[in-house]
């Protein structure tokens, strides 16, 4: 079973955040595998393993070096591609997921896409669905758990309510909420390995595409406004009864 | 018709998506005044009961209700179908969702549908001295504000986060809306998901409850968590809890408070022995007030708090139940 994973790399999120003068975050350094994309690697990883066949292919797009890439190749992904280039700068959810759909396509028979939720940074959830929307594939949102039978694939989803379970015909574009399941650390023998699976550079003009505009530009970015802290105590034994006393004030009790 | 502003809405009549739907309202009829359009709500499905007093209420210009048996049931595709033949007839500036996991799902699509521009984790629309939108979102699980200039020469699909604009009636005495029926042909339409059990939903929901205890990791253990529950009841709120608690099975996924979860806004929000990661605070940050306690003083979560006590829960709950039982009781 083929599956392609669309990973995002992206510049530490504990580190400081820079922006550029255009307000696009400054994407220069040392890029990761964004955490919210390892839960998806994980379970195309096990997917592939239990149909004991295929491969997974990361697809991704991001200037600079494939270091996040080579993260989840050691984890065990086959091979990897990158679109590179500097004219996407600034690109827009609707614009990436074009770039993305036109990697998919060169990317030969599969059965399934993956994707995360939303990523750590730009957190927008929209390339996913908009992914599936290009590509005419069916849309599966919010996965807990995958599992491919007959043609099939059968997905735990997400609701306000608790989790359906649904199916949906296969090649689909898939979501996976982070957090469910436990990603693998690469080994030293993968991370090794790693650096020796193919990796395909391509630019925008390799995949034919013409993207001369964004849909939007980014005016300002800032810390959201967080409430100002209140009073912190010590527990001696007896600092329940201040929540107390504010829960009578409150009429609470 | 000229580039109207368009709030879409669907399902549910609940009281609290109809507070949602009021704030996506007072929203589209701000945008509007401010930059000239006219303030449309398309209904996908059936019509919620309120609809005339609601529509009023918010001076809406017309109703445009789209009714398709096929639009009665959940599925994404007859929804994003419908929405991009309105959209072609109708020509919106703005198109305003409220965002929640059916919202997610077809917002993206519906704006590469139709080539708009897609800000979801909506918080606002400021209208610029040129004309042009403002749109405000959050970005690194809520810690972020960015703000948005989309591409004025296309549409705008603004998914609005729950709680992030407060509704508010446009005053004096506006005309009944007029109320169209919109041609839809949603023939071809087949759904791609089948849903082959559905989540059940029941008793009430986590959003609406006015106090909730929420239990975090330092609990420790599952039968801990039962004092959560049983001072969540002895103060007639609700018991929640973070995501590794919903993960390991402690509680049922409709009590996880938020990014992945639910997003609440109660009066009162009590978090025992939770961390306070961004994550979590996406879906409790709107409460009124929030109390804290956690053995670590400097948890983040204390940054958020009213009140903070640093001290160990599994000391601190079981004299709070006693207290809210005497309480109760006298
Ligand atoms: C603070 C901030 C700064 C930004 N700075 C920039 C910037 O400098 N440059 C820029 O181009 N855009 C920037 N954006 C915009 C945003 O990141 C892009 O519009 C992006 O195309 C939308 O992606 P997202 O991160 O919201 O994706 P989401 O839709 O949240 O991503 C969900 C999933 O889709 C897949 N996916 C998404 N993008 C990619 C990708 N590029 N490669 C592979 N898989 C992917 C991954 O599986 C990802 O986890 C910024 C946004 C914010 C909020
Ligand atoms: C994309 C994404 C989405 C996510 N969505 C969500 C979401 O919707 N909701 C959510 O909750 N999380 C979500 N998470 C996970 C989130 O990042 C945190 O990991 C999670 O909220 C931590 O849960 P916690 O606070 O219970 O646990 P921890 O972070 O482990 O915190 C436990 C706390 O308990 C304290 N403690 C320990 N013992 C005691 C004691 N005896 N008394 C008092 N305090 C004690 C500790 O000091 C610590 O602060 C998401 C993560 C990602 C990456």
């Amino acid at each position: 079973m083929n599956i392609l994973v669309c990973v995002k790399q992206i510049p530490d999120p504990a580190g400081p955040q820079e922006l550029n003068n255009d307000n696009t975050l400054k994407r220069e350094g040392k890029l990761i595998l964004d955490e919210s994309d390892s839960y998806g690697v994980e379970i195309a990883l096990q997917l592939r393993d239990t149909a004991g066949e295929g491969e997974v292919t990361l697809i991704s797009m991001s200037p600079g070096e494939p270091s996040g890439l080579r993260t989840a190749l050691a984890m065990g992904a086959d091979k990897a591609i990158h679109v590179v280039d500097d004219t996407l700068h600034g690109a827009d959810a609707l614009s990436t997921a074009k770039v993305l759909a036109a990697a998919v396509q060169r990317a030969g028979d599969y059965t399934l896409v993956i994707a995360a939720t939303e990523s750590t940074d730009g957190y927008t959830g929209t390339v996913p669905a908009q992914l599936a929307e290009i590509l005419g594939l069916p849309s599966v949102t919010f996965a807990k758990s995958i599992r491919v039978e007959g043609g099939k694939v059968h997905v735990d989803r997400q609701t306000e309510a608790g989790y359906d379970v649904v199916e949906a015909d296969v090649p689909a574009v898939v979501t996976v909420t982070a957090g469910v399941v436990e990603p693998r650390y690469p080994s030293f023998k993968g991370i090794m390995a790693a650096k020796k699976k193919p990796l395909e550079t391509l630019a925008v003009s390799d995949l034919g595409l013409d993207l001369s505009s964004w849909g939007q530009n980014i005016v300002s970015v800032e810390d959201a406004p967080s409430r100002a802290a209140g009073e912190k105590i010590e527990d001696d034994g007896e600092a329940y009864l201040k929540i107390v006393e504010f829960l009578e004030e409150q009429k609470v009790i | 018709m000229t580039e109207p502003v368009v709030v879409c809405t669907f399902g549910g009549t609940s009281q609290a998506g109809q507070d949602e739907t009021e704030a996506a309202l007072t929203l589209g009829r701000r945008v509007g005044e401010a930059r000239g359009g006219e303030l449309r709500w398309l209904v996908l499905g059936s019509a919620p009961v309120e609809l005339d007093a609601i529509a009023r209420r918010h001076a809406v210009v017309a109703v445009d209700h789209a009714e398709d048996a096929k639009l009665d049931t959940a599925g994404p595709d007859a929804r994003v179908e419908a929405v991009a033949q309105y959209a072609a007839e109708t020509q919106p500036r703005l198109l305003i969702f409220n965002q929640d996991f059916d919202s997610r799902r077809i917002a993206p699509r519906i704006a590469a549908r139709i080539g708009a521009t897609a800000v979801m984790n909506g918080l606002g629309i400021d209208v610029a001295e040129t004309g042009g939108l403002h749109v405000i979102s959050a970005a690194y699980g809520g810690d972020t504000n960015v703000v948005y200039a989309p591409d004025p020469s296309r549409p705008c699909v603004v998914a609005l986060m729950a709680n992030a604009v407060v509704a508010e009636p446009a005053g004096g005495s506006a005309a009944p809306p007029e109320t169209r029926s919109v041609a839809l042909d949603l023939s071809a339409v087949e759904e791609r998901i089948e849903v082959l059990e559905p989540a059940r939903t029941e008793g009430p929901r986590l959003e609406d409850a006015e106090i909730v205890v929420a239990g975090g990791r330092g609990l420790g253990s599952p039968e801990n968590f039962k004092l959560v529950e049983t001072l969540a009841e002895a103060l007639g709120g609700m018991a929640a809890a973070s995501r590794p608690l919903v993960d390991e099975g402690w509680i049922d996924s409709s009590r996880q408070v938020g990014l992945t979860g639910k997003i609440t806004r109660p009066a009162l929000y009590l978090a025992v022995g939770v961390s306070g990661a961004t994550q979590h605070m996406a879906g409790c940050a709107a409460a009124k007030t929030i109390v804290a306690v956690n053995t670590d003083a400097d948890a983040a979560i204390f940054r958020h708090a009213r009140y903070g006590i640093v001290g160990d829960c599994l000391e601190i709950l079981p004299e709070l139940i006693r207290a809210a039982a005497q309480m109760g009781a006298g």
